[in-house]
């Protein structure tokens, strides 16, 4: 069994998936992040000096308490949020520095689940998962499900059909529950082809049953398909169920890296001490 | 425990607040004075006015056909400025959003295009309009095309600023192009607002499309013009109501289509 590395802290125990390891192994390394630092004026470092990589089909789960650096660690991953110090590697290529095209082109690769969704509430689930085909696709072809190609609409359908609503398909997602907003998201995840997956506090606005629903879907889906899961989140029985390596950040330090097996909610609720 | 003084009704104003009605009141007596307002002479008009509105009734029916075609006319005006007004705002009111405009130098240039079609009278960009295309309803359209510029680049703009910044971070994160990102999150999102400026904008155009025929840019303005100098009221009355029924049922069909928009 593995032990958790608590990086403020003399090691313990040996690091359970650490990077070199995980590269000499001849293992894909999806994200490798290097002394990553971020600040905003008055509230100090954010995110100080984070280093970690994961490795091809894992699923991660970075928890910690509000304020911590989850969602900025997440967002500045993707360079959402610009980092000031530190070298990303996103999917065996440089992010850090990339502008324009080569950062579309990089970003594609990627699905970003957000807590709130970020659909567009007055059009239709399907145009919604339609959007997904940007990564692929420019010109007007995939701004609108009326525009899109059959190829795109029937793949978008399926889409939708992998996470349950594809007789909602021409729903406006204003009229969708929080439950089913969430899997309109993850299937435009879906419909950029990722190779990884980012879901920052994707169940968080969710009652807990569809919450557990939602996660339960998520996961089975990523695992599925072998994508790379890396999920924020302040449910301590999801990060466990559902993730094989927790990452723990406390203002803004990365103070755990372990894999789930070793660890219990007990010895996880330290880190909101 | 005591209870403290009632508190006054209203509170004494401050040295500034004090100067500032002063000036107000002054500017205010000033202005009375220079445009001549005078109760007795308002009281002396009175009459004039009742005789005037007299002599309009009963309206005379006699030239309704070419009256109707002037109104018609009218109407054509303003739908066609204020369509290709709507046309030609999207894209300058995209380059005016703060957050979509692609350099700050973009951002301030197309503001003050806008700002400057707003401010211009649309009378005087039709008296420019009658020089540079002659006289008729060209010169009306495009008049209220630079008009329906300045309101709907003002507004699609403000509504573009005002949608959620959500739906556009999900499509910065998945690799959409900036165009992508306008037409798939922002415009979706502003097409309620657009849809109430454009009727607002319709509205506008309706009723100065009236006036530009006054400065011989087409319309029923023309006929209006010529029936007052000519001193035939009964005729005038006629193109009065004309008008008045044509921006009513406008207003009230805008009014109708803006309440189903959501």
């Amino acid at each position: 069994m593995q032990t958790a590395r608590r990086i403020d802290q003399p090691a313990r125990a040996p690091i359970p998936v650490p990077p070199v390891a995980i590269q000499a192994a001849g293992v894909t390394v999806d994200l490798a992040v290097e002394g990553l630092c971020k600040s905003y004026p008055g509230r100090g470092l954010i995110l100080d000096r984070i280093g970690f990589s994961i490795a091809r089909g894992q699923s991660v789960a970075l928890i910690g308490a509000n304020g911590a650096g989850k969602s900025t660690l997440l967002r500045s991953c993707l360079r959402l949020i610009e980092p000031e110090l530190g070298r990303i590697t996103l999917l065996g290529e440089e992010l850090t520095g990339q502008k324009g095209q080569a950062l579309r082109r990089l970003r594609a690769r990627v699905g970003f689940v957000f807590q709130r969704h970020n659909l567009v509430g007055r059009l239709s689930a399907l145009s919604n998962v339609v959007h997904g085909a940007q990564a692929r696709q420019s010109g007007p072809w995939a701004w609108h499900q009326a525009l899109a190609s059959r190829a795109t609409r029937q793949e978008a359908l399926h889409c939708l059909d992998r996470v349950g609503l594809a007789d909602l398909a021409m729903e406006r997602v204003d009229r969708l529950s929080g439950g089913q907003s969430q899997r309109v998201a993850i299937a435009r995840a879906l419909m950029q082809r990722p190779a990884l997956v980012m879901a920052d506090e994707p169940v968080a606005s969710l009652d807990p049953r569809a919450g557990e629903e939602v996660m339960e879907l998520f996961a089975r889906l990523m695992r599925d398909e072998g994508i790379t899961l890396v999920f924020t989140s302040h449910h301590l029985n999801h990060a466990l169920a559902y993730a094989e390596r927790l990452i723990g950040l406390r203002a803004g330090k990365l103070v755990l890296d372990c894999a789930s097996s070793s660890q219990d909610i007990a010895q996880l609720r330290e880190l909101y001490a | 425990m005591s209870m403290p003084d009632l508190p006054q009704r209203l509170r004494r104003p401050g040295p500034f607040a004090f100067s500032l009605y002063a000036v107000s009141a002054g500017m205010l007596v000033w202005s009375f004075q220079g445009v001549g307002v005078s109760l007795e002479r308002i009281m002396d008009g009175v009459p004039n006015i009742a005789r005037i509105l007299g002599r309009m009734f009963p309206p005379d029916p006699d030239r309704l056909g070419p009256i109707a075609l002037a109104l018609v006319e009218t109407f054509q005006m303003a739908i066609a400025g204020t369509a290709i007004g709507i046309v030609l705002s999207l894209p300058l009111a995209i380059l005016a959003t703060p957050s979509l405009s692609p350099h700050p130098v973009v951002l301030h240039a197309t503001r003050s295009l806008i700002s400057l079609f707003r401010t211009v009278p649309d009378l005087v960009w039709a008296l420019l309009f009658v020089i540079a295309v002659g006289l008729g309803p060209l010169a009306g359209t495009l008049a209220i095309m630079l008009d329906t510029i300045g309101f709907c680049g003002r507004f699609f703009a403000e509504a573009m600023e005002d949608t959620d910044k959500g739906p556009r971070e999900a499509l910065t994160a998945l690799g959409a192009r900036r165009l992508g990102i306008v037409f798939s999150a922002v415009v979706p999102q502003a097409l309620p607002s657009f849809i109430n400026s454009a009727l607002f904008s319709l509205e506008k155009a309706t009723r100065a499309s009236v006036i530009l025929g006054l400065v011989g840019a087409g319309g029923i303005g023309i006929e209006l013009k010529v029936s007052m100098d000519l001193f035939l009221y009964q005729q005038a009355s006629t193109i009065i109501i004309a008008i008045f029924i044509l921006v009513l049922v406008v207003e009230q069909a805008s009014a109708w289509l803006r309440q189903r928009v959501q």
